[in-house]
């Protein structure tokens, strides 16, 4: 350990940010990515040594970690300069390149893989960790179980002062979070529970869970969900001592989580809490998606979807109004799988229009729903044959830049 | 068969989830496309129930002990005797075999329902085309992501021979009315006629022709695109997401650069 970073360090972060330039000039990207990679080959060490120095929140969970780690960067921007990646870069690379990218002393807001958090974790020594929930994945290849597993590893082996905001309405964060080192103390945020399947037995002890209106409980009672710090309740925001009204600037019900995670992430972070509001309040737009752009007669709103609790979330959308279009390009030979895992209630669900590269997967899935729907393979197309209003498009992770981009040309 | 196909979805909380619950699914709307109502049923714990059809699937990644306790306690091989049809994906297929290895070696014993044993192996993933080896039953299309390593018995009778991966060999076994394979898919989402045929077994005689509807466009768009870029991710653009948003970025494509 030195006090200041190493010459083959500093050496490594110039080229890193060279890069980035360079990226950027050629028009190649944003060098969120390019000039981690290559910092963190030059310097393996480059993570630790460009954290030693700030405060640093991880943000990490199945859903939903994009936008909170966005939300709380503009909550935590109101204290000064922030390292964050906005674009959902979140293994060392684009941690590397958000740090390289921002002043040495800034405080960091980063998102987190979920499986990288415990290597991610010891590099950067983060004095927040925020913990928003836990479900099945298939297309990333890493399990649930081994997930969990991971978090556990993290908060039983935390080794500096630290704290872990953790969803309190979630049983599988609940049980990650147990038990947990002695460094660490936990805030409790009741950031809601919507995907079910996986938490129909303990995760603790197997035993059949109770899921009703009282929320969830283990018959054996080993596992207890805690009382939360922290919670949001008919779009009022409240926590120790403070309280406030919310509008949410899009639908999308999972929008109340991730302003609530980003707002006791920031106030942890040592931001006050009616500034973190605003700030929070303020984000219309994330990397493209929720602000609505006008094309036409429709004000299009993107939402991306990964997995089977984030589709099962988003195709609640059909109960907001306007129009709602699916668009899924290929992801891999897993990416129409989660669709099959989603239950689908014909009725509540309505009409719908299904697009993009895979519309026939889409087509096959409703079709088994027994849902009435609309086949335009172009998803620019589906979104003008709409009717004259709002129009709310779901699209898979390799739909969302080829429809952004699309829009905003 | 009552009026009422009942499917068992097989303790699937055991193993890793990789869609194979939609397998259900499937069933019942093949089932409804004939006006014929069937139930499911999600057992997570204690003896199965009666069935038509058994579910079993999963991930081989943890959790396979406990499973074929579960199936053996729960009373799968009486089921089986009732007339069940069971269908087992990777973790549902490795228990149903003679016996397996876990990765650290141990070797358990399989419910014996299918002559095959198990050995842990080098992860395999990907898609698959495959020739079913059941009448009537086209091409199937499906992918792998599974550890063990089959070891056919003399008895075996494989389900399909691959022609993606080209060095796939035979895929899956079946013995009477039970059913044993890798794919996943859902692999009956993705090839209605082999849910027709299962379904055959359980009504005593083939269905009524039906379309394989959306499905069938998703199979062979599927198999082509296999055919030709085995990586599963349907051509070089969509391999990396970064290389991808390059390629497509409008600045990058030949005569629009401004």
């Amino acid at each position: 350990m030195v006090a200041t970073p190493s010459r083959r360090v500093r050496a490594a972060v110039a080229l890193g940010k060279a890069v980035a330039s360079l990226s950027k000039a050629v028009g190649a990207g944003r060098g969120t990515v390019i000039s981690g990679t290559v910092t963190g080959r030059l310097a393996p060490d480059a993570l630790r040594a460009l954290t030693r120095d700030r405060r640093v929140a991880l943000i990490t969970g199945t859903n939903g970690k994009t936008t909170t780690t966005w939300m709380t960067a503009e909550a935590v921007a109101t204290q000064g300069a922030v390292a964050t990646s906005r674009a959902g870069a979140n293994m060392a690379s684009g941690l590397l390149s958000a740090l390289l990218l921002a002043p040495p002393d800034a405080d960091a807001v980063l998102e987190v893989d979920e499986i990288y958090l415990p290597a991610l974790a010891a590099d950067t020594r983060p004095s927040v960790i925020t913990l928003m929930n836990l479900s099945r994945e298939f297309t990333r290849g890493v399990s649930l179980a081994r997930t969990t597993q991971a978090w556990r590893s993290v908060v039983a082996g935390v080794e500096w002062p630290s704290t872990i905001v953790a969803n309190a309405d979630d049983p599988a964060v609940v049980w990650a979070v147990s038990p947990r080192s002695p460094s660490c103390e936990v805030v409790w945020v009741g950031g809601g529970l919507t995907w079910l399947e996986d938490v129909r037995r303990c995760p603790a002890c197997g035993a059949a869970a109770v899921i009703d209106e009282a929320g969830w409980r283990c018959e054996s009672g080993d596992l207890r969900l805690p009382q939360a710090r922290w919670t949001v309740e008919d779009g009022v925001i409240r926590g120790p001592g403070v309280q406030a009204q919310l509008h949410p600037t899009s639908p999308g019900g999972w929008l109340w989580s991730n302003m609530l995670f980003a707002i006791a992430t920031a106030v942890q972070m040592g931001v006050a809490f009616d500034d973190a509001v605003r700030a929070v309040q303020a984000v219309e737009d994330v990397d493209g998606r929720y602000g609505a752009v006008t094309r036409g007669r429709h004000q299009v709103r993107l939402f991306m979807v990964k997995n089977p609790a984030g589709w099962s979330q988003a195709l609640a959308l059909a109960g907001s109004p306007g129009s709602l279009v699916l668009v899924m390009d290929q992801f891999g030979v897993k990416d129409a799988t989660p669709l099959w895992d989603v239950s689908i209630d014909a009725d509540r669900l309505g009409r719908v229009t299904v697009s993009g590269h895979r519309h026939a997967d889409l087509a096959a899935r409703l079709e088994a729903a027994g849902v009435d729907f609309t086949v335009v393979p172009d998803p620019l197309d589906a979104i003008d044959r709409a009717p004259p209003g709002p129009v709310n498009v779901i699209v898979n992770h390799s739909a969302l830049h080829p429809v952004r981009d699309r829009l905003s040309s | 068969m009552t009026d009422v196909v009942t499917i068992v979805v097989a303790y699937p909380l055991c193993t890793p989830a990789q869609g194979d619950e939609g397998n259900a699914l499937a069933l019942t709307y093949r089932l409804r496309v004939r006006g014929v109502a069937s139930r499911v049923l999600v057992v997570d714990e204690g003896p199965l129930p009666h069935a038509d059809v058994v579910l079993v699937g999963g991930l081989d990644e943890s959790g396979l002990p406990r499973l074929a306790d579960l199936l053996d306690t729960g009373g799968l091989t009486e089921r089986v005797a009732d007339g069940a049809v069971v269908l087992g994906v990777n973790a549902g297929y490795v228990v149903l075999g003679r016996d397996f290895e876990d990765a650290d070696g141990t070797t358990h014993p399989g419910l014996d329902l299918l002559d095959v044993s198990f050995r842990h192996g080098p992860e395999q993933t990907g898609p698959v085309v495959a020739e079913c080896l059941l009448p009537d039953v086209p091409t199937l299309s499906a992918y792998w992501s599974h550890r063990a390593m089959a070891v056919h018995g003399p008895t075996n009778r494989p389900l399909a021979r691959c022609t993606v991966p080209a060095h796939g060999g035979t895929e899956g076994s079946v013995a009477g009315r039970v059913v044993g394979t890798f794919l996943h898919g859902p692999v009956l989402a993705r090839n209605p006629l082999l849910a027709d045929t299962i379904l055959g077994w359980v009504t005593g005689a083939p269905l009524s022709a039906a379309s394989e509807g959306w499905a069938g466009l998703v199979r062979r768009q599927r198999i082509g695109e296999d055919a030709k870029d085995p990586s599963g991710w349907g051509g070089l653009v969509y391999s990396r997401p970064s290389l991808r948003r390059v390629l497509t970025s409008r600045r990058y494509r030949i005569g629009s650069r401004r």
